[in-house]
């Protein structure tokens, strides 16, 4: 039995999290949702904000998504899914067209179009082995409904209906504002043959006569004008019989669709949405994506992960600079990465990549990286520094403590917390104070998390990893984040070295 | 429909600008008074010549057929005259007849277009007529027999007969297929021969008869109906608008080629006719320079006592040629004559001289020193550096390097070293470099370049200290003769 790709058990399912959720802005996902939807043309915003909490449904998902690496079985769902979107929208909006034999001719077309995309599917499938359940079961439905009595019926009366339409050909008089329509008109010789004969001895290749020149008015429009309709009438005059035929259809199947392959094709959409996005990348960078392995205990590891959102952003530029990859890995006796170094040097970049690693492997899709092994973490809170709101310094502060009042009360072993220059409106030392009391608190609810600071001391903290980005010898910024002794020391050392400035250049210079 | 009189094949004719070192050549050979006499100060023949002289030939073979066309137009001067007149004629009442928006449906395009084919049909008839001059040139010759071919009495009447119906037809029929989306997927439209119009009310009538068709009236006020028919139109005319488009478009392609290449040929008429004493003669091609009495056109233009214009000489397989010595001892004009015949010859053109045999260049630069910015001191030498980097960037294979005191900005040792470093450079990459150079260190430092082996032209100077203009082979003296022109100016010669 099936009934959705989506989940497992379609009865219960995780609670939509409100749009107002601060790790949508904090960790830009909402603006990666929003290019995904702009880069596939799908809106798959609704199944983004419904993530996963329990393993198993996740690893239903995985299994699908991993047949969809396949490139044969990506492009044959990719095709079969825009087909059917298509003719389910020209399906609802059948009652607006006009004439009615226009309306009930395009009935024949959409249905024979959806048949069409399905036998399509199931023909390049045919050789393919599938090993997600989703989709196995969902092909095995289509086939049994393309057996079915009744499909086979609705076919072979498209069928007739198309050989005898396909023979319709007439001849137009125009004449003023009078218009003569003559039914199966004989050969005459075109204007066109003969002017080529008369003057192709002017060209030096005959092709010239053809180049294509721009002209204004030179396609078919789509919707069907007064003209076309006043034709159409005078057709189902000259073509009777064919007009009944046509009617008759109309009469019995205007009303004809299939509730689960609409629903699964809504859904595939998801797949095939965040497939074409990991595709985009990988093909244009050696950036790769990964299904996280799930786990329970241990340490964690993301080995060559990134900023998807940033990726994105980057690979539309023209320059195309180089997407620095990190390593996340977090060890159970320092649940918490305290993060360090100079401005603009890929500190908040890490712990948003971080953030989005445990989102996004709850929604069952791939994540950035070579390969993954994480817990899932059932909550994950924010909190980053609003720059915006700096005019207000002693309500900030309060505000602060507030939400990190918030969040401790609701963190558990399940918990993933990403803190983001916490306190930056109050005195270092209250800050250090303040910040070991939250580190504190969370590791006693044994949450996990990431604390990007340039508070030094809260390193000493024995339960915590420090990291560090990296800078080069010539002060450029790597974007390498990587496990080192904090140290604020390291990045004026280098331009002092820079610009020979430090006190041994100066005394090397004057001792001299 | 193919011109070839100047070339074998098709010349390009988009919008010509000359860059920075072609407005530099321009200037350094000064030949605008030359071009000035050949487009008689009419703009188009100017790009034209200008497009030809900076566009030259790579192969003996296509100087030679364009020199054949060049002697053939010298013949009969007074046709390249008229016929190029039709042309003009031709192209400007094209134009001023029916100016042709860009844009437009096929139906329109059809008719404005068609007319035009008309205009031009009319002009090729005129052109024909010319076809029984006495042309001595295959390039002529080749020209009329094609037009001929192309376009004879038959084939003109066809042409014109058929651009006839498709302006005056109004009764428009074309077959139409239903298509999947119920629309009408409609086909060319069909030939409909001319008739007088009764009996072919009663054709029709007798034929309609018997098929089986029905007839509607689109209303007054259906703007849809209307707007859907023209389109309907639109498609059916598309194909052969497409036709006639670029027929039209072939048409206007070959007056315009033809008034390029004819102008090009109206051009050396001019120059010839403005110069009729002066012995002319067409270049050869061959690795060895060997040039005997080569004068200055400029000169020669500028002055009528013609007998007074020295011609120079230059012999021998060149690879570097310094010339240095006296001022105003016609260095600089020698310099710019080698560079205009050289121009003329790459280009087909005949030169002013009593024999030319040079190789071909596929590029001919120049280096001069600038007089205008010498208020620029500081940045004067970075200007010259500037530009001879620019130069070498685009230097291709087997080009030409006229150099007239080339980085005299500078101290003459400083000035040296850098002539001396550049121009081995050149030299040693196969590079031609003609120089005039005052730097003695300089030449002195090329002698020392076994790899170099210079030819040195200095003026030809008698007992008196006179000169006469005229270059000798001679290897260069330390101090150039100012001296001379000073004693001369203040009659301090004491001789």
């Amino acid at each position: 039995m099936f009934d959705s790709l989506l989940f497992q058990d379609i009865n219960h399912q995780p609670q939509i999290l409100p749009t107002d959720d601060p790790i949508f802005q904090d960790l830009n996902l909402e603006d990666l949702f929003t290019k995904i939807n702009q880069l596939t043309g799908y809106d798959i915003r609704k199944i983004n904000h419904q993530p996963l909490t329990n393993d198993n449904e996740i690893r239903y998902r995985q299994e699908t998504f991993k047949d969809f690496q396949e490139e044969s079985v990506y492009q044959a769902f990719e095709y079969f899914t825009k087909q059917m979107l298509y003719n389910f929208q020209q399906h609802t909006e059948l009652h607006k067209l006009d004439p009615k034999s226009y309306r009930e001719h395009n009935l024949v077309n959409i249905l024979d179009n959806e048949f069409e995309a399905i036998d399509t599917l199931l023909s390049k499938l045919e050789n393919k082995s599938l090993s997600s359940s989703g989709l196995s079961k969902f092909i095995s439905y289509l086939k049994k409904y393309q057996n079915s009595d009744k499909i086979k019926t609705i076919k072979s009366k498209i069928t007739i209906i198309n050989r005898d339409f396909n023979n319709i050909y007439y001849r137009l008089y125009l004449n003023g504002r009078t218009v003569t329509v003559e039914s199966s008109p004989k050969h005459k010789e075109s204007m066109n043959d003969n002017f080529k004969e008369t003057f192709s001895p002017i060209f030096e290749s005959i092709q010239d006569m053809d180049s294509p020149v721009k002209m204004e008015d030179n396609r078919s429009p789509y919707s069907m004008n007064n003209l076309q309709i006043s034709i159409i009438t005078q057709l189902s005059k000259l073509y009777p019989q064919q007009f009944l035929e046509l009617s008759n259809f109309y009469n019995q199947y205007s009303r004809y669709h299939d509730q689960l392959i609409e629903n699964t094709v809504q859904e595939l959409t998801f797949f095939l949405a965040w497939q074409k996005v990991e595709r985009i990348i990988s093909t244009q960078t050696d950036l790769s994506f990964t299904l996280p392995i799930l786990t329970n205990d241990g340490s964690e590891k993301v080995i060559n992960s990134f900023d998807l959102n940033l990726a994105l952003k980057l690979i539309q530029r023209t320059d195309h600079p180089q997407i620095i990859t990190n390593q996340f890995t977090l060890n159970p006796n320092k649940p918490f990465l305290i993060i360090s170094g100079p401005n603009q040097g890929g500190k908040t970049t890490y712990a948003r990549m971080t953030g989005q690693i445990f989102y996004l492997a709850r929604l069952g899709i791939a994540i950035a990286g070579t390969s993954a092994k994480i817990k899932t973490r059932k909550n994950i809170f924010t909190h980053f520094d609003r720059q915006e709101s700096s005019n207000k310094l002693s309500g900030l502060l309060e505000i602060d403590i507030d939400r990190m009042y918030q969040i401790t009360k609701k963190v558990d072993a399940h918990s993933f917390v990403i803190l983001n220059e916490l306190f930056s409106s109050t005195s270092e030392e209250d800050a250090t104070e303040l910040g070991n009391r939250i580190l504190k608190e969370l590791d006693q609810k044994h949450a996990t998390g990431i604390y990007v600071t340039f508070l030094e001391s809260l390193g000493e903290n024995s339960r915590v990893q420090t990291l560090m980005s990296q800078v080069t010898s010539n002060a450029k910024r790597t974007f390498k984040v990587i496990p080192e002794n904090l140290n604020g020391q390291a990045y004026t050392d280098i331009l002092l070295k820079k610009y020979r400035l430090s006190q041994s250049d100066i005394e090397g210079e004057l001792l001299k | 429909m193919k011109t070839n009189l100047i070339s074998k094949k098709d010349l390009d004719l988009s919008k010509f600008q000359l860059n920075d070192l072609q407005e530099d050549v321009l200037e350094d050979l000064e030949l605008k008074p030359i071009l000035e006499i050949m487009s008689d100060k009419d703009k188009f023949l100017n790009q034209t010549i200008l497009k030809i002289w900076f566009n030259p030939l790579n192969t003996a073979e296509d100087i030679i057929y364009r020199q054949a066309a060049i002697k053939d137009a010298l013949k009969h001067s007074q046709e390249i005259h008229d016929l190029y007149q039709i042309i003009v004629e031709t192209i400007k009442t094209v134009r001023s007849e029916f100016w042709t928006l860009d844009s437009g449906s096929a139906s329109y395009k059809l008719h404005s277009f068609a007319r035009q084919i008309d205009i031009y049909l009319k002009y090729i008839a005129k052109i024909e007529i010319f076809s029984n001059v006495d042309w001595q040139s295959r390039n002529f010759q080749n020209f009329f027999g094609r037009l001929k071919n192309t376009f004879s009495p038959q084939s003109l009447s066809a042409m014109h007969d058929l651009i006839d119906i498709i302006v005056t037809n109004n009764t428009y029929s074309f077959p139409v297929k239903l298509n999947k989306n119920f629309g009408s997927d409609v086909s060319d439209l069909d030939f409909n021969k001319k008739t007088n119009r009764l009996s072919d009310m009663m054709g029709s009538m007798k034929i309609r008869f018997e098929k089986n068709e029905i007839k509607f009236v689109i209303p007054e006020r259906d703007d849809d109906s209307s707007n859907a028919l023209g389109h309907y139109n639109n498609i059916a005319d598309l194909n052969l608008a497409t036709k006639v488009v670029n027929t039209k478009y072939e048409f206007e392609n070959f007056f315009n080629e033809l008034k390029f290449q004819m102008g090009f040929l109206l051009g050396n008429v001019r120059l010839k006719n403005a110069l009729t004493n002066i012995k002319i003669t067409y270049p050869t091609i061959a690795p060895m320079t060997d040039i005997k009495e080569l004068k200055n056109v400029v000169l020669l233009l500028n002055d009528s006592n013609h007998a007074k214009i020295v011609g120079n000489d230059l012999t021998g397989n060149i690879s570097l040629v310094i010339i240095s010595g006296t001022n105003q001892g016609g260095k600089t004009t020698t310099l710019r004559s080698l560079g205009q015949a050289q121009l003329m010859m790459d280009s087909g053109m005949f030169v002013f001289a009593d024999s030319y045999q040079a190789p071909i260049y596929s590029r001919i630069l120049t280096h001069f020193k600038r007089e205008e910015d010498s208020e620029l001191t500081s940045g004067k030498l970075d200007n010259e550096l500037y530009r001879m980097s620019n130069i070498v960037k685009n230097i291709t294979s087997k080009s030409l390097i006229l150099m007239n005191e080339s980085f005299s900005s500078t101290n003459e040792h400083e000035g040296s070293q850098i002539n001396a470093q550049i121009v081995s450079g050149l030299v040693n990459s196969s590079t031609t470099v003609i120089s005039v150079t005052h730097q003695f260190e300089f030449t002195k430092l090329l002698d020392l370049n076994d790899d170099v082996n210079p030819i040195f032209l200095r003026p030809e100077r008698d007992q008196n200290g006179h000169r006469n203009f005229k270059l000798l082979k001679g290897y260069p003296l330390k101090t150039s003769f100012g001296i001379d022109i000073y004693d001369r100016i203040f009659g301090t010669n004491n001789n």
